[in-house]
């Protein structure tokens, strides 16, 4: 009876390409007529040819990367996705299902030209949905106006720092920066000149600061730097820098000058609880007496 | 209890340290695959050398939440890898064999920390895989890469796990990421298509002359990616180089002439 169904079934009639080939030397040895369907070539022109002269140069790749290694490991590779080479140079996409037996390769391969289009569409969509994602993640760290972080980005990358340094410590030091007397320049020539007030010193910040480093609107006319891997030197230098680059910016006529307070991350402070908010009360009051002393000015947190 | 740097970089790339022996052989998978890819010539060699084995991050069982999306963008960042397990592991005049790719990522680390190098076996190497016409010929165009990529995204099953952190926020946190599946051959987007491009994309040429160690070139007889010539055109580059041509088909000489390549291990070393 089983003999009987056997003889029943003819793999030529079977709408998908059957093929045997040489694991080592990938020479075809056996296929089904049905290669006349699906590459366009005669059925006594396959054998003997290489798999490879059938798969695009991509598939070639993907075959000794992916596919040959994972047959030589475990036998065999189920559902993988292919580009045949159909008659001269047409591209087909096929889904093929491969074993190993008997030192040979046994593949039964499908065409997929609707499913092709269907994973291009969902490779689109969430192309689309990335670049979205992207965007919006962009929209949601930064200030409009300055086009600095906002607070809660910085938040969270000081966070990151700091965690950082916890496992592992990192001198950081916290820049507190306030525009001298905004509120009178507001006042005096107007919100607008205000905001052009605003983006030039962030400008000048944005300039003057490295991609390891932190650099936010705090709020209001208050902007927070953290310098990454910064000792108390470097960071005299950098205020004075700060300082010295902020003589450019004018707003009808009038000079921009700014008072800095700062403070540092100490291997002392990293086994705080509450450390970030410690070191930005440090910062705050160093602030706070840059301002008392006359502003423009920079004064340092003795930790 | 926290782990030390060098404990977190051993973990992060799953490193094993193998065998017995003063001489340290570090194995390096290409782009596609892990460590696992070794499991054939380990056993021949393991009795004579200290063998270390990696996975790349976003490789195999490496730690994917400390996959960095600018690090890994160009083979630079893979180097790293290599230069912070050698570093960790503190070992000096290693031999380093690397499998296609990962013969120009040892190259290149070997430029950063030259002391803990001796020598480099390169099977299956390519510096370059594209056809820069009237120059050179590394037998893929452009296009042939970017079709590569794109049958890349449609062999990954794992959708949902490829949007979720797009909808919740790339954090890579150990929540979100997994284990690539269980097979050792995985082609998750996210961490395959990066290192896909830093293979396919790049051109190495311009470093070869710069290798100062004795090098080892093996090259299949017949292989679709990495040819004959190609083996040439390095051996007249690299100083200090010999290429042997092994008779065989396929890009994978470790796997399918393990015995061979582990014999020319063995007499390059000693």
């Amino acid at each position: 009876m089983l003999r009987e169904q056997r003889s029943l079934i003819n793999l030529d009639a079977f709408p998908c390409l059957l093929l045997v080939t040489d694991l080592e030397s990938n020479r075809i040895k056996s296929c089904n007529q049905y290669v006349e369907t699906m590459l366009c070539t005669k059925h006594n022109e396959v054998l003997d040819k290489s798999i490879s002269d059938f798969l695009s140069k991509a598939t070639l790749i993907l075959f000794e990367s992916y596919i040959r290694p994972l047959i030589l490991d475990s036998g065999e590779c189920i559902e993988v996705q292919i580009t045949l080479i159909k008659g001269l140079n047409e591209k087909l996409p096929a889904v093929a299902n491969i074993i190993l037996k008997d030192g040979c390769l046994h593949w039964s391969i499908f065409s997929a030209t609707e499913r092709d289009k269907l994973y291009q569409e969902l490779i689109d969509s969430r192309d689309r949905l990335e670049q979205k994602t992207e965007e919006l993640i962009v929209l949601t760290r930064l200030d409009p106006l300055t086009q600095l972080l906002n607070r809660r980005a910085a938040n969270e990358d000081i966070n990151d720092m700091l965690s950082k340094s916890r496992r592992k410590f990192i001198p950081l030091a916290f820049i507190l920066i306030d525009i001298d007397h905004f509120k009178a320049l507001n006042d005096k020539f107007g919100h607008a000149q205000g905001d052009d007030a605003l983006k030039q010193v962030s400008d000048v910040l944005g300039q003057s600061c490295r991609d390891t480093d932190v650099v936010c609107r705090w709020g209001g006319e208050e902007f927070l730097i953290v310098l990454y891997d910064s000792n108390a030197n470097n960071t005299v230098q950098f205020c004075d820098r700060l300082h010295k680059n902020m003589q450019n910016i004018t707003v009808y006529q009038t000079n921009i000058t700014i008072s800095i307070g700062v403070s540092h991350l100490t291997s002392r402070d990293i086994k705080k609880k509450n450390m970030f908010e410690q070191i930005m009360k440090r910062a705050d009051t160093a602030l706070y007496e840059a301002k008392n002393k006359g502003r423009n000015r920079t004064e340092y947190s003795i930790n | 209890m926290l782990m030390s740097a060098s404990q977190e970089i051993l973990h992060r790339n799953n490193v094993k340290v193998i065998g017995n022996g003063s001489t340290t052989l570090i194995l390096a998978h290409g782009f596609g695959c892990d460590q696992n890819m070794w499991r054939f010539l380990t056993p021949l060699l393991d009795a004579d050398f200290r063998i270390v084995l990696f996975d790349y991050v976003g490789c195999g069982k490496s730690d994917l939440s400390a996959y960095k999306k600018q690090r890994y963008q160009n083979l630079a960042g893979y180097a790293e890898d290599v230069e912070e397990i050698l570093s960790a592991l503190n070992v000096v005049d290693a031999i380093f064999v690397g499998h296609s790719v990962s013969s120009v990522i040892g190259m290149l680390a070997s430029y950063k920390i030259p002391e803990r190098f001796s020598k480099l076996v390169m099977i299956c190497p390519s510096p370059c895989f594209l056809n820069l016409p009237q120059d050179y010929f590394g037998g893929f165009e452009r296009e042939d890469l970017e079709e590569l990529i794109n049958l890349m995204d449609k062999n990954y099953i794992g959708w949902a796990n490829y949007l979720a952190p797009l909808v919740m926020g790339d954090n890579n946190s150990p929540e979100l990421t997994r284990e690539l599946t269980s097979s050792f051959c995985s082609t998750d987007p996210k961490f395959a298509k990066p290192f896909a491009k830093a293979t396919f994309f790049s051109d190495h040429r311009s470093a070869l002359d710069k290798l100062e160690h004795p090098t080892l070139i093996l090259q299949s007889s017949n292989d679709s990616l990495a040819s004959v010539d190609i083996g040439h055109y390095m051996q007249n580059k690299i100083r200090q180089s010999t290429m042997e041509i092994i008779q065989a088909y396929g890009h994978c000489l470790h796997m399918t002439r393990p015995s061979i390549v582990a014999d020319k291990i063995r007499t390059f070393c000693c």
